[in-house]
Parts: structure tokens; C-alpha cells; sequence
């Protein structure tokens, strides 16, 4: 599938949202930790279901304490606002999806 | 493969993504590219009434400032009490502005706004990376600094942070 470029500046919390990723260990200061360094967003696959809403991502890649977590976000109707549906450290299969495509990126 | 369904709740997605926490299968191998603005925000949503939010809609109107910013002057004032309501010079009696001017933390360890005032940051509550450097940088960009109502005999006490409207 064509990737197509997008915009990631804010996430948007609220109560709900807010609870799920702290019951995970996950907090906006964290959020940004993460998003500060740089993730890779990989896109939901599609499939004969469809996905479970356009634009879902996860966002993979390490806080600062170099702890790795994938966060499942959607995009909001703000330009560049996203909403983290909720949070995990990154399991080995995530790793190695993120390994793979930076060793892809970084041969660019 | 299964995979979520397009009319999932939020909280079925949570638990869905959850379940699949470590499946590569659900996602695309290839990234996506993403551009970023150099410094992050958090938008935090909260519910009002629609009585709650016409009556600060109504008081930013009048302040001429938005709905946003008294929120957020608001709940930073509330969370830090550091907020400092300064009478300015040139107003009707009785109206007060919530400072015109920031000095962020990280630049305004001894400024000297003017002869008779100096400030100083308690925390790091802001960074001032898009707004200029020192002080005068910041008050040319923005507005003079203000005039105070009294500024010859209310010294400043302590540390003191002003927020910008």
C-alpha cells in the first residue's frame, strides 16, 4: 500500500484515553518522550473487515529511558492531533517490524 | 487474520490492540513518513455545559482573548499559583488584566523589566524555544512591557512567573 505522508504535532487526551494508557504505564510526558525520538508510524493493514478506523497507526520507538513502546493512535479531525487508543512496551515481534524498517530506512 | 471491526468502540479497540499487542500481522511492514512540528503539544480535552462554556466564551469576548487561552491561563493559575493579576495603567477601575507578557522560566532567572520590578521563574513550567530570548527580545516581539498601576511602592515580594494572554 502507498504511504502517504502525515502530520504528527499534538495527541489528545481526556479522561478515557488518559486512564487505558495510564493502567499500561503510559502518560503524555512518556508520549512525547517517545514521540521526541523520532518513532516509525506503521499504517493498519487492510483487510476484508476494513480497519477498525481509517488512519489508524502504531507509533513504535523508544522512550528515554530507551524502553520501547508501541502505541496504537488515531488521527483526530485536528490537523496533526492524534489519540493514543491506548499503549504497551513493544513485544519482540514489534522490535523486530522496527529493526527491520530502520535498516530499510537507514540503506536510503 | 482477524481484524477490528470498523464500527469498534474506543474502549473495544483499546482491548483489541491490546490482544494483538505483539502481532506484527495487523499492521503494514513499511512505515509511514511523518512530519513534526519541532516542539510537542498535548491537547487535553474537557467536557463543559454549554451554560458553563458560553459564560468563559463570554468573559475571553470581553477580555479579547480566546476561549482557549483563559482556559488554559485558568487551569495553569490554579495548578501553579504563580499567576500574578496586575493592575495597568490607562484602564477603568476595576478591571485587571492577567499579565500581557510571559517570561518563561528558563530565560527569566533575574530579569529586570524595568527599574523598579525584577522577576524570577520558580519552576520550568515553560520553554521558550519558539518565542525569542531574553526578555527585551520578548517584549519587542510581543508589546512593551506594561505599565504598572503602582510600580513605585508595590515592590514585587518573591519569585513571580506572568503568563501570556
Amino acid at each position: 500500500m502507498a504511504s502517504v505522508r502525515i502530520q504528527v504535532d499534538e495527541f489528545e487526551w481526556d479522561n478515557v484515553n488518559e486512564t487505558e494508557c495510564k493502567y499500561h504505564g503510559l502518560n503524555y510526558w512518556r508520549m512525547i518522550e517517545i514521540w521526541a525520538n523520532r518513532p516509525l508510524y506503521f499504517p493498519n493493514k487492510e483487510s476484508d473487515d476494513g480497519p477498525a478506523r481509517r488512519g489508524t497507526h502504531i507509533m513504535i520507538g523508544p522512550d528515554y529511558g530507551d524502553r520501547f513502546w508501541g502505541v496504537p493512535i488515531v488521527p483526530t479531525s485536528g490537523y496533526g492531533v492524534w489519540r493514543p487508543i491506548t499503549g504497551f512496551p513493544a513485544g519482540p515481534n514489534l522490535m523486530t517490524m522496527y529493526e527491520d524498517e530502520m535498516k530499510r530506512l537507514l540503506r536510503w | 487474520m482477524s481484524s477490528p471491526r470498523k464500527n469498534m468502540t474506543e474502549k473495544e479497540m483499546a482491548a483489541y490492540f491490546q490482544e494483538h499487542r505483539d502481532d506484527p500481522t495487523i499492521w503494514e511492514t513499511k512505515s509511514t513518513p511523518v512530519e513534526s512540528k519541532k516542539e510537542p503539544a498535548v491537547v487535553f480535552s474537557v467536557r463543559f455545559l454549554p451554560s458553563e462554556l458560553e459564560g468563559i466564551r463570554k468573559q475571553a469576548d470581553a477580555m479579547g482573548v480566546t476561549v482557549a487561552n483563559i482556559i488554559r491561563n485558568a487551569v495553569l493559575e490554579y495548578s501553579s499559583n504563580q499567576m500574578v493579576v496586575f493592575n495597568f495603567q490607562g484602564l477603568q477601575p476595576g478591571i485587571t488584566l492577567l499579565g500581557n507578557i510571559m517570561i518563561p522560566s528558563h530565560i527569566a532567572h533575574h530579569c529586570d523589566l524595568n527599574s523598579h520590578w525584577r522577576f524570577v521563574a520558580r519552576n520550568d513550567l515553560f520553554t521558550v524555544g519558539r518565542l525569542g530570548a531574553f526578555v527585551d527580545d520578548f517584549s519587542r516581539a510581543m508589546m512593551p512591557p506594561p505599565a504598572f498601576a503602582d510600580s513605585s511602592s508595590d515592590e514585587c515580594e518573591g519569585p513571580r512567573t506572568i503568563f501570556p494572554i
